[in-house]
């Protein structure tokens, strides 16, 4: 045993240096792929852009790689698939002000106007999901602080309750808000142009209208290869699967 | 008052007496004046010809009397079941009429024409004769259904109107023989089931032939009850709408399946001496009910229809006609009509009428110069019936040139079928301006059209796909590698972490609330005060006998007695004295005697044995803890 123990060692610590390798050679050979896509964005190679960023999403996301991928859609005019990413890429990092910005820019340039929001709507829309979870999770323990610790000194009972119902107010707005927003999680965002809605989920029934690439649609039951969906606009009809995406990336 | 109450009553009680009365007339004159009319007699059969497995229903009516038997004739082939009496009594301009009917079911045993002779009707008001009613009494139901050459279980028959209208048959009423192609002509389908067989639908109604499309039909069809030659059927109606797609004279027609479920007549005695062949167990509802049902799978075809196919004119075709081919309305508007430089304008467009709304497309601008104009968006709102309803396009428009004034006429074409002609629709040009434009005077349209055109060419190359100018740049690091964004309480760590701050925090509100309810209860604290004194006055009573101190034990002896029944009674532990004990416990109590022990000792300077000892302790312990 005590022959063969250092030639473990050694053989572990150079399995752990060859793996390091291989992980850093990975990251390197990623970074690499990253840049070049960017110089081809860059050089207004947006198609090229895309397919080297889309080929880097197999590997993992990140909101810089979506939100590149999402510009490199924009330029090369596929507005439904640029809109798809920057949501996605916002569910990473809500408070980018780029991604919002460059989503709003290009609703507005393809003419993917939003109807005014209802006040629900907008108090749903003023964080994100996990946002809304994270205050709705503090606010419930420094409810239950406030009401269940020893009063610190000077405070008063009545303090205690007004702070106490404030938090619990809080909470309940984050679940609320949680709620709302969780509605939303499984969208999907147009990637077709000029998709039909249908009357009933076949290719042979009447269409409704069409409905427009970039749109966020809410996909309900299956049947066949058809989803009940419901536009932003409050349309309703039968939308083939694959004329749009969801915004949730799968994790592989 | 009293007074005024008998007078109310004795008002009432006329009012009643009155009523009674003019009740009492009326039920005289119903009964006992003789009827005026003279009686009169009538006979009616309801169906003129049915098959043998069905039976029709005779009705006997006999006016001026209020009551008759009739004398049924006897019929070889033809067997009556009374079924009912009815009397209606009616008061014309104050004069009676009675009219009395009996219905009587007619069954037949056999095949052929009947002639149900004229009934002799004999009545306390007089006589009457009914007219004879001549019918036909046809095969059983289920042979007309099957062709002589098929199986009678298994095979589909196929029914073509004229053939076997006693089950089945098809009605298709087109509104046109000749149509444009993509032309949308009504359809009217209906299908007729003799009343009475059950019939489960297999499919709707399908097209036989080429050349046409037929739109949905509604799983659920109109059902009405019509009569056809005296027979009574269940009729199913669509309403729907044809088009043509190929150029051309065709014939169509429409089928459809069906599962008929048919009953096996039961076979009856010819010496009609079974039970199953009482009059009254011999009725249809109970050969229904306790006959067999066979399934029969039918294909119901209608007959054969023309319809010709036009192919539209190339004459006169505007350069907007996408293949709209009905009668349409356009309507046009605009929101908001006061916008900020940039800002988008809804227009609304909505198509209305009749027509092939599926090749209906958006309306275009006659002038798009100095417009920016997106894909516009469409719905489809059916109203009124097949190829009824209006088209709702809403496009977004943004005006490039700060200086338009309105937004140009919308034109919309299609072929109008009644006149064979191509129309164009043209809205008026709606007004609107853009905040903080500087209004010019208007120059002649010519001028200011050839100056607009020239500008947008040199603006921009209209509507090819360019790149997005005010996108913000790359970010140039890939940034954390991660996966999908995922909701935060899907996450295990999270889920944990919250069901752990609800326990915690429900563990410390428990406990909180309890000793809430502990801080706040007298009688608890009392108890545990009691016990708390009483668990040190027994640690020194084991003290005090340990080292034999007598004076010590009494002494503590008689303040645990003091304290416990202080507590108890709510009075000054050390103003309770024996006269107290004496007075308020029973005179046996162990208590008395070791107080009275106690006070002995201080006083007089008794001394006690161990044992004695003992016995207070065991005594004093087992009374205080009773008292707890």
């Amino acid at each position: 045993m005590k022959v063969h123990s250092p030639k473990i060692v050694c053989a572990v610590c150079f399995l752990l240096f060859l793996v390091n390798q291989v992980l850093w050679a990975e990251e390197q050979y990623r970074e690499m792929q990253f840049q070049e896509a960017t110089q081809a964005y860059g050089r207004g190679e947006y198609k090229v852009a895309s397919r080297q960023f889309e080929a880097l999403v197999r590997d993992g996301v990140s909101a810089s790689l979506l939100f590149n991928l999402a510009n490199s859609y924009a330029q090369a005019g596929e507005s439904g698939r640029a809109i798809l990413n920057y949501e996605r890429a916002r569910r990473l990092a809500p408070s980018d002000s780029d991604i919002k910005g460059n989503l709003e820019n290009v609703r507005k340039e393809k003419g993917l106007f939003q109807e005014e929001q209802s006040i629900d709507q907008r108090f749903v829309t003023f964080l994100e999901l996990n946002q809304w979870t994270g205050l709705a999770v503090i606010a419930f323990v420094l409810f239950a602080a406030v009401l269940l610790l020893p009063l610190p000194f000077g405070l008063t009972r009545t303090s205690r309750y007004t702070a106490a119902a404030f938090f619990l107010f809080l909470t309940a707005a984050g679940i609320t808000g949680s709620v709302g927003q969780y509605r939303h999680w499984n969208d999907g965002v147009v990637i077709i142009p000029d998709a039909r809605l249908r009357v009933s989920p076949f290719a042979s029934a009447a269409s409704i209208g069409t409905i427009q690439e970039g749109r966020l649609v809410r996909p309900g039951k299956l049947h066949g290869n058809y989803f009940l969906v419901e536009d932003e606009t409050g349309r309703s009809g039968w939308l083939e699967a694959d004329a749009f995406e969801p915004i949730v990336l799968r994790n592989k | 008052m009293k007074k005024m109450r008998r007078h109310c009553n004795k008002k009432n009680g006329r009012l009643i007496g009155l009523v009674a009365l003019c009740v009492l007339v009326v039920i005289f004159f119903a009964a006992v004046i003789p009827l005026q009319a003279e009686v009169q007699g009538s006979a009616s059969l309801n169906a003129t010809s049915f098959p043998i497995d069905r039976t029709a229903a005779l009705s006997i009516t006999v006016k001026g009397t209020r009551s008759f038997e009739p004398q049924m004739p006897e019929i070889d082939g033809l067997q009556f079941y009374q079924r009912g009496q009815s009397t209606q009594i009616e008061m014309i301009n104050g004069a009676f009429s009675a009219s009395v009917t009996s219905v009587y079911q007619v069954q037949g045993l056999r095949e052929g024409k009947f002639t149900i002779p004229a009934i002799m009707i004999t009545t306390q008001d007089g006589t009457a004769m009914t007219q004879p009613i001549d019918f036909e009494i046809t095969a059983s139901q289920s042979a007309a259904a099957v062709s002589p050459g098929q199986s009678a279980s298994s095979s589909r028959t196929r029914l073509r109107s004229g053939e076997a209208e006693k089950v089945a048959f098809m009605r298709v009423t087109l509104d046109k023989e000749k149509s444009y192609s993509g032309e949308i002509v009504p359809i009217r389908i209906k299908a007729y089931f003799r009343e009475g067989i059950k019939t489960n639908l297999n499919t709707l109604p399908q097209v036989i032939g080429e050349g046409f499309v037929l739109q949905q039909l509604a799983p659920e069809p109109l059902q009405t009850r019509e009569i056809v030659n005296n027979t009574a059927y269940a009729v199913l109606t669509w309403d729907s709408a044809l088009s043509g797609i190929k150029e051309g004279k065709h014939t169509i027609s429409l089928e459809l399946e069906a599962t008929l479920l048919l009953p096996e007549q039961r076979r009856r005695s010819p010496r009609g001496q079974s039970l199953l062949n009482d009059p009254f167990l011999g009725d249809s509802f109970f050969d229904n009910f306790f006959g067999r049902y066979r399934e029969k799978e039918v294909k119901v075809v209608s007959p054969e229809l023309d319809l010709a196919v036009l192919s539209l004119p190339e004459e006169g075709r505007p350069p907007g006609f996408h293949g709209a081919i009905g009668e349409f309305r356009l309507s046009v508007t605009g929101d908001p009509l006061e916008v900020e430089p940039g800002e988008p304008i809804t227009l609304t467009m909505t198509v209305r009428g009749r027509g092939n709304f599926d090749r209906v497309q958006a309306p275009e601008l006659s002038e798009d110069t100095g417009w920016k104009s997106y894909t516009p968006s469409s719905e489809l709102l059916e109203d009124g019936g097949p190829g009824q309803g209006k088209k709702v396009f809403e496009q977004a428009l943004v005006a490039r040139d700060s200086h338009l004034q309105e937004i140009p006429v919308v034109t919309f074409s299609y072929f109008d079928p009644l006149s064979a002609t191509y129309k164009v629709l043209k809205s008026d040009p709606i007004p609107f301006r853009v905040k903080g434009a500087v209004v010019e005077e208007k120059k002649p349209e010519t001028d200011a059209r050839v100056e607009q055109e020239g500008e947008v060419q040199d603006q921009t190359p209209a509507r090819i796909e360019a790149p997005i100018s005010n996108l913000a740049p790359l970010k140039l690091q890939l940034g954390d590698m991660g996966q999908a964004a995922v909701p935060l309480f899907s996450k295990r760590w999270f889920q944990v972490l919250v069901v752990l701050l609800i326990v915690l925090f429900l563990v410390v509100a428990v406990l909180r609330q309890r000793a809430v309810y502990n801080a706040n209860n007298p009688k608890l604290q009392q108890h545990q005060a009691m016990k708390h004194l009483l668990t040190l006055r027994l640690k020194e009573i084991e003290q005090a006998l340990a080292g034999n101190d007598t004076r010590g034990f009494l002494v503590s002896c008689r303040r645990a007695i003091q304290e416990q029944l202080g507590l108890l009674w709510e009075i000054e532990a050390g103003a309770i004295t024996l006269a107290d004990l004496r007075q308020r416990l029973p005179e046996d109590s162990s208590l008395v005697a070791i107080f009275s022990a106690a006070e002995e000792s201080a006083y007089g300077g008794q001394e006690l044995s161990s044992q004695q000892m003992q016995s207070f302790a065991d005594r004093l312990q087992k009374e205080l803890e009773g008292l707890l």
